[in-house]
């Protein structure tokens, strides 16, 4: 397969008002929803990632398009083809599981030929087939070992042969990477996105973690409680999230509520940020009856002798890219994180002034609580 | 808020119609489960529910209670009764604390020799249910090697509640020894040890912390062995006397008084508590259990080497061992004998004997228990398999009605099978197929049992894995699930194969001129007191269950080997 080849066969996947629901534990007839009239498209060749804390319905949505749980209501689509009521094993769509789920009673061949041998394919094909999945994966010397006779990540690389080998039209992970240690994880990640991209297979990526989410979606879909509450770019996500929640678990961010909110209108909101005047983006859920907190993301916090804002500093650590300094700034604690490296210098218990990139600041919508 | 639950059930009930037309597209776990529920049902439920209508009714299908009052007035079913309860209760009791010193001093201590108190242990389980009763009366009857020939006792008396009560417990306490065992090893030993690292010395950890977190295990132990000892025909058979038991009573009644209803009616009377003790076994005391299974390993106990506790642990051990030793060593010894107690000389007599009496009924025994023992596995497994991973409705059904045959009294089964299949449309009476059926179902339950338990070891996405890739649900059952469940697969097999062999209450209504076991022909043995040809049985017995072991051990890793080939 040549680099960057595009899948001309490439499926995409729909998903119309899905409904799963679940009794609800110690009620009589009461039902929690996992999936509360979920709707969503992937396009053919796309990699979405469905984020989101545990508990928020992305892993049942995910079984549901492998079949594996039926729809309380709704319907799915892969393609043209309506699969809501057809068993998984007539989906043709391939699976990575958190927990790789090779056979052990079988080899490296023998995992990854399982699915052709399904297919009743003769035996020089599955070879010659097996042998060039191993290979664009580069285990092909682990062929005649046994799964608990390889490493971690190469593991991972025969599970995800075994799953792209028999070209399906959709692939589906499943947390692949959460077994894997923090340097192996990020490495494989990389892995997964160049394969993905070169098969170009329309994948769904269910995973907790917003940094896989971000190194790898062509879109990221964020979910919480049953429901979809953004769907985007990592870039949008990250920049433009539709709420603090969101916010808070796609990066680091501080909520500071502001003095006052004068007006908000067309994306943009006029306030008063610790005693001063300014006008920054918004939220459209914003009305200026709610109650509503301004995201100022760590990175977003510059110290210069010009700002305008008096802080001191409570504490520093060192993290080798950037320094992170806790700021005390008109009673807020405020987290900063300095990758200038020229402030090394300061100390705890300095009184500095900073300044905020004002463009980068938003006004969100407020959680009462955060649950992170 | 009414109409949302509204919503909600209309919504389920819509699910469940999904859930059921999803069924409906896999023909194969659809017929899977169709056929399993048919077999079920005819053998296992069918049966007793006929034992039931023919204790209640009379010759025409009346509703006719005369039966049961004539139990209730004109035999001793009431002494009976209560004798059995008292056996059980006092076997239940000591069993278990027995089962409880072996598994502690296994699990908790640095004894010497573990490995074979271990295997000594569990040989009563291994080996048929009268060699024991054999070599009580062996050693310790009438004409006793201890009784008489040491002791110079005249006429000693075994037959009775003591000799049957240690009979009993010496057969029984394995099962508490490994139930108690297996819960020892994984209850969580770090609370053992904070209770030392907080200061409590040895026997305030044993006392404060290791028993109370026992007691559900006890209490389990306790049931299963009550109703072993209620059900338990053969050792009663043999040593009861005037003691009179239900489990016998039932017998009498149909061998000596060829009185089908009263033995129906005594039969089912054991039914009754086996089956409560099953059900708070099954539904409430292992729910009580505070063994977790985490997946992780945690930390060792430290275990305990003081020689004030490993010495007379070791000791207790050891008499016990001894003892048990001496049981199976007195029965092979005696089937070399010319004449027990007369003449002491070394002759081959008894299997002379035995291979002219009993050639049949040995390669009948071992043909049908070959037959039976593979379809109950694999049916168990089966039923595993769907129990565990697959939803539909009538599960908790299909449980039940597995454990059926198993939980229900031997002699009970055995008289319900006359019952359900001696006349048309099904009649089976007098054929292999009713043995081998019995045997199947008999059984069945242990290949459910450590099928289920090996399953949920198995991480489910593996399986998933296998359809996903296409498979359907037989190819994934028989290509991924069962190859993984291999060892399960193989005590299945195993344990199945030597309950088949062993097998006495459910099968002894069931044999015909056509068709004998050995098990039948040792308990007539005893019976005419040739305890020559009886022990030669029991060695025979012995010998075949051994060798059956390393065959099947031959057969399951040959079948399911991983195979490594070179792919060039």
């Amino acid at each position: 397969m040549s680099e960057g080849k595009k899948n001309l066969g490439a499926v995409g996947v729909e998903i119309r008002d899905l409904v799963k629901t679940f009794p609800a534990y110690g009620q009589k007839n009461g039902e929690v929803f996992a999936a509360n009239h979920v709707s969503l498209s992937v396009e053919p060749g796309e990699m979405v990632t469905l984020l989101g804390p545990s508990g928020c319905g992305k892993t049942t949505l995910l079984r549901m398009v492998a079949g594996f749980l039926m729809p309380s209501s709704g319907e799915i689509r892969i393609g043209d083809r309506e699969v809501t009521r057809i068993p998984p094993n007539k989906r043709n769509v391939g699976m990575m599981f958190q927990s790789y789920a090779l056979f052990p009673h079988m080899t490296v061949y023998d995992n990854v030929a399982y699915g052709l041998k399904l297919k009743h394919m003769g035996k020089p094909e599955i070879r010659d087939r097996v042998r060039a999945i191993l290979q664009l994966m580069q285990i092909e010397e682990y062929a005649s070992r046994f799964p608990n006779e390889i490493s971690g990540g190469q593991q991972q690389r025969v599970a995800l042969a075994r799953a792209v080998v028999t070209e399906p039209s959709v692939l589906l992970f499943d947390e692949p990477l959460s077994n894997l240690d923090a340097k192996l994880r990020e490495y494989m990640r990389e892995e997964l996105r160049k394969i993905q991209k070169r098969v170009g297979i329309t994948s769904l990526y269910v995973t907790h973690d917003q940094s896989d989410a971000m190194a790898i979606s062509d879109k990221v879909i964020f979910m919480r409680s049953g429901t979809i509450e953004q769907t985007g770019t990592a870039m949008e996500i990250y920049a433009r999230p539709r709420n603090q929640f969101v916010a808070g678990f796609i990066g680091k961010a501080n909520f500071v509520r502001p003095d006052a909110v004068h007006s908000v209108s067309g994306g943009q909101a006029e306030i008063t940020l610790l005693g001063r005047r300014m006008t920054i983006g918004a939220s459209e859920e914003c009305g200026s009856e709610k109650s509503c907190v301004v995201m100022i993301r760590p990175e977003d916090v510059k110290i210069s002798a010009e700002g305008a804002f008096r802080a001191r500093i409570l504490s520093k650590a060192y993290f080798g890219q950037y320094i992170r300094h806790s700021l005390e700034i008109g009673g807020c604690e405020i987290e900063q994180m300095d990758f200038t490296q020229s402030n090394a210098a300061l100390q705890e218990g300095d009184e500095i002034t900073v300044s905020f990139v004002t463009d980068s600041l938003r006004l969100l919508p407020g959680e009462d609580k955060m649950e992170i | 808020m009414d109409s949302t639950v509204y919503a909600g059930k209309r919504r389920r009930k819509s699910e469940k119609r999904r859930e059921f037309l999803m069924l409906m597209k896999q023909p194969g776990l659809l017929f899977a489960i169709l056929v399993v529920f048919a077999i079920l049902i005819l053998f296992c439920v069918y049966p007793i529910v006929r034992l039931f209508i023919s204790c209640l009714t009379d010759k025409t299908g009346q509703l006719n209670l005369d039966n049961i009052n004539y139990v209730f007035t004109k035999t001793d079913f009431f002494k009976a009764f209560w004798n059995s309860i008292k056996l059980g209760l006092f076997v239940g009791l000591m069993a278990t604390v027995v089962g409880f010193i072996y598994a502690f001093a296994v699990t908790r201590t640095k004894l010497p020799g573990k490995k074979f108190f271990n295997i000594m242990a569990i040989l009563p389980i291994l080996s048929p249910p009268f060699v024991i009763s054999l070599a009580v009366m062996l050693l310790f009857g009438r004409s006793g090697l201890i009784t008489k020939n040491l002791l110079h006792i005249r006429g000693n008396n075994i037959y009775g509640f003591t000799w049957l009560a240690i009979v009993q417990i010496l057969s029984l306490f394995p099962l508490a020894y490994l139930n108690l065992k297996g819960m020892l090893e994984t209850l969580d030993s770090s609370v053992e040890n904070a209770g030392r690292t907080l200061g409590a010395s040895r026997l305030k950890v044993f006392l404060t912390v290791t028993l109370p977190l026992s007691l559900p295990g006890f209490l389990s132990s306790f049931l299963i062995i009550f109703a072993k000892s209620l059900c338990d025909f053969g050792n009663p058979q043999v040593l009861a006397g005037d003691y009179s038991v239900l489990s016998v009573s039932a017998y009498l009644q149909i061998v000596g008084l060829f009185d089908l209803k009263t033995g129906s009616f005594i039969a089912l009377s054991i039914l009754l508590p086996c089956m409560l003790a099953y059900l708070i076994q099954n539904y409430w005391v292992s729910k009580r259990s505070f063994v977790t299974v985490t997946g992780k390993a945690t930390g060792t106990v430290e275990l305990i080497s003081e020689k004030k506790i490993v010495i007379p642990l070791f000791v207790v051990l050891l008499l016990m061992t001894l003892f048990t030793l001496l049981m199976y060593g007195t029965v092979v010894y005696v089937s070399f004998v010319k004449t027990w107690g007369v003449d002491w000389s070394m002759t081959l007599d008894s299997y002379q004997f035995i291979l002219k009496r009993g050639a049949r009924a040995m390669q009948d025994t071992l043909l049908l228990s070959s037959v039976a023992t593979p379809l109950s596995a694999l049916l168990g497994m089966l039923i595993a398999f769907l129990l565990v991973r697959k939803n539909f409705f009538g599960k908790r059904l299909m449980s039940v009605a597995s454990i059926l045959p198993f939980a229900v009294p031997g002699i009970a089964l055995g008289i319900g099978y006359v019952a359900a299949f001696n006349t048309r449309p099904i009649q089976l009476t007098g054929t292999a197929v009713i043995i081998i059926v019995a045997m199947v179902f008999r059984t069945l339950s242990i290949g459910v049992e450590t099928g289920s338990n090996s399953l949920r070891q198995v991480d489910p996405s593996i399986e998933e894995a296998s359809i996903i890739l296409g498979a359907g649900n037989a190819k994934t059952f028989f290509s991924v699930s069962l190859p993984i469940m291999k060892s399960a697969l193989f005590s299945g097999l195993l344990n199945s194969f030597i309950r088949s062999m062993t097998s006495v209450s459910a099968v002894i209504f069931l044999v015909s001129v056509n068709w004998n076991l050995l098990t039948v022909n040792i308990l007539s043995e005893i019976e005419s007191n040739r305890l020559g040809a009886a022990s030669a049985y029991c060695v025979a017995l012995m010998v075949m269950v051994i060798l059956a072991v390393g065959v099947l051990e031959f057969i399951v890793n040959g079948l399911f080997a991983r195979r490594r080939r070179s792919y060039e």
